[in-house]
């Protein structure tokens, strides 16, 4: 793991929720909740949650897309752009367009339907071409087109396609490179690999991978799914009830889980040759527009304390590169802070 | 050519029996009706007072019923309505004796096809553009326009119509009162004519176009809201792609595809006229000469209109299933 690494892009006490009125009642879904996230340049950042656990929140929020129900109830979103940080929540529209897929790019959750229907791949391809760069590379936009799918190892024919005729694996790809087309400092993926199988799964995952290394750029990736971050990942963290509750290296992770939540993850996963019975985390996840008090685990935690009821975790480093949102660790409660 | 074998021929044939079915419908409909129109017909000589000697009943009743073309058995007179379709030539119109049903439609099948094909586009075209925009935009703008097409939609066509006329035709003299040219103008191609013609049809223009846009800007405007809120629309805004682009390329394009459909659809419609808008402006299309028709019994001119009416709706419906696919690339004929 390279040292020195400055955050790219970095929340702090970030509070997205959606507000929902139905029938004069309002409900307050809290998707992401006091979130204070540092993401470095040239890694890939692997954010694994359960359902439900403001995972693709966090992501519309990191993307500064936020939109009606979705409202932003403080913090900040920073992006470090030549050496300044920017405060994307606070630009207005038009400088913001020109961030959104130059500087960062998103690939969303349900990505195949992210292409116009009518129009050929080719088309979209230039439509998105042309409200960000310049005159004279409308003209070759489709050389631009054509330059990147070389570059991404992807037939040219694609080009000439309608989004109907692609399986579902390449028309992931085909966002993939949309998303990536004007080599992005950051590539936000949200479940890039829902609803594809193993083998188109891996195409798309190492796709990804080998534009992080080309460009140096940095991924987060969203994916319930251990294996890939296991398989892709330098950084993960957890995501539990809007919040995160751990943030370490993949070896950290997977080796020397800290958070109860985490733990009972990580022993959920199946292993080779061992046949014992997986433990499941008993109760249920929260309803995120009606947490419990202090620390959102403490009803399913099995090391809870009177202190876990009332009072909310920080997240603290622990060891290097190592933070957790616990006031129980190692067996034993932390009394300071 | 798998698309002849297995999407055109099936699709002809498919045609060619709804045409059947419509045209002898045509057939049957008027004979179901309790009336006799022969008996009718000498009935209102009767009224008159005239005095038919018996022998001469028999020959008018006999001449009568050949133009009606009731003459024979059922069967024969369902031979003789086609044989009489294929050769186009419905008989004569009984209220205009002897003018042929065809001549006639001939004659007011421009002026409707005129008026009604340049309103129906103009009216498709401005609700597509406009619906598409306000609903997309939906600015302070869009808002007032939605409340005018509110208030303008509820009135009825024809209250519209003669609002119109009493306006801008006594009112404020600006348009002629009725009619397709000045009177007594014989047709000719020079620019005092044409001037003419568009003179007269600009107020009957102008309220199909008020009422058409009307109530095509709410459905499009409907669409758009669905539409707006698809993933590739987020996502392109998301991504900043420009409002211009998504507006025209992305909502109105896709929006577009189910009004497409309804254009085709009052596309064959255009052939059986507006009946309202050619009474109340006396324009001299196929709608006047059906409702005069109708008002006069004129069985043949009737007929002869809806049988027009039934091939133009089913073959229009024909163009746009095979056109479809220009607009929309994800229909495809297997």
């Amino acid at each position: 793991m390279k040292k020195n690494r400055m955050p790219v892009l970095k929340t702090e006490q970030l509070k997205a929720f959606y507000v929902l009125y139905t029938f004069g009642k309002q409900t307050v879904i809290k998707a992401v909740n006091n979130v204070d996230l540092e993401v470095l340049e040239d890694e890939v950042f692997g954010l694994a949650g359960e359902s439900g656990c403001g995972k693709s929140t966090l992501i519309k929020a990191l993307f500064a897309d936020i939109n009606p129900p979705l409202r932003l109830f403080g913090g900040r979103v920073l992006y470090r752009i030549k050496d300044q940080e920017i405060n994307v929540t606070s630009l207005r529209a038009q400088e913001k367009q020109k961030l959104m897929w130059k500087f960062i790019s998103y690939i969303p959750q349900g990505s195949m339907s992210i292409l116009n229907p009518v129009r050929k791949i080719k088309r979209t391809f230039k439509d998105f071409l042309e409200s960000h760069v310049g005159k004279q590379a409308r003209k070759e936009a489709l050389e631009i087109a054509k330059k990147h799918f070389g570059e991404l190892g992807l037939s040219l024919k694609v080009l000439e396609y309608y989004p109907h005729q692609l399986s579902g694996g390449m028309r992931q790809r085909v966002t993939v490179a949309l998303a990536t087309l004007l080599r992005p400092k950051i590539i936000l993926a949200d479940e890039p690999t829902t609803a594809l199988d193993v083998v188109a799964q891996r195409g798309v995952i190492q796709l990804l991978k080998s534009l992080q290394k080309r460009w140096n750029s940095t991924v987060v990736l969203v994916t319930h799914d251990m294996g890939v971050h296991a398989h892709i990942a330098d950084r993960i963290g957890i995501m539990y009830a809007g919040k995160i509750v751990e943030v370490a290296t993949k070896e950290q992770i997977f080796k020397n889980p800290l958070h109860p939540y985490t733990k009972f993850l990580i022993n959920s996963l199946p292993r080779f040759k061992d046949k014992t019975i997986r433990e499941t985390i008993p109760g249920n996840p929260p309803l995120l527009f009606n947490l419990p008090s202090g620390c959102p685990f403490h009803p399913r935690c099995p090391h809870a304390t009177e202190l876990c009821v009332r009072q909310d975790p920080k997240c603290i480093e622990v060891e290097e590169s190592h933070k957790i949102a616990c006031w129980w660790v190692d067996g034993k409660n932390r009394e300071d802070s | 050519m798998a698309f002849v074998k297995t999407y055109l021929i099936p699709r002809l044939i498919h045609y060619f029996l709804v045409l059947f079915l419509g045209l002898t419908a045509v057939f049957v409909l008027p004979r179901l009706m309790p009336l006799d129109p022969v008996e009718e017909q000498i009935a209102q000589y009767q009224t008159f007072g005239a005095y038919i000697p018996p022998e001469q009943l028999e020959q008018i009743i006999n001449t009568l019923r050949e133009l009606y073309g009731l003459k024979g058995t059922l069967l024969q007179q369902y031979t003789g309505f086609w044989r009489r379709l294929f050769t186009g030539d419905f008989g004569p119109s009984l209220a205009q004796y002897p003018t042929p049903v065809s001549e006639l439609i001939a004659s007011h099948l421009p002026w409707t096809i005129g008026l009604l094909s340049l309103t129906t586009v103009f009216s498709w075209i401005i609700a597509v553009l406009v619906g598409g925009i306000a609903g997309y935009y939906r600015g302070r703008w869009a808002e007032i326009l939605d409340d005018i097409v509110m208030l303008i939609r509820p009135i009825p066509y024809y209250i519209m119509a003669i609002i119109c006329l009493i306006f801008f035709g006594y009112i404020i003299p600006l348009f002629p009162l009725g009619g397709g040219m000045g009177i007594g103008r014989e047709f000719s191609f020079n620019l005092e004519t044409i001037r003419n013609i568009l003179l007269h049809g600009t107020l009957p223009a102008l309220t199909l176009i008020i009422v058409g846009v009307a109530w095509q800007f709410q459905s499009m405007k409907l669409i758009v809201q669905s539409v707006r809120a698809e993933d590739y629309v987020r996502y392109a805004e998301a991504t900043g792609v420009k409002k211009r682009i998504i507006a025209f390329r992305y909502i109105i394009r896709n929006a577009m595809l189910p009004m497409v459909t309804q254009l085709g659809l009052q596309f064959g419609f255009i052939f059986s006229g507006a009946l309202i808008t050619e009474m109340v402006f006396t324009y001299p299309g196929v709608g006047l000469l059906l409702y005069n028709a109708v008002v006069k019994a004129d069985y043949n001119l009737i007929m002869g209109i809806l049988v027009f009416s039934v091939v133009a709706v089913a073959t229009s419906i024909l163009f746009l299933d095979l056109l479809y696919p220009l607009v929309d690339p994800r229909i495809r004929y297997k």
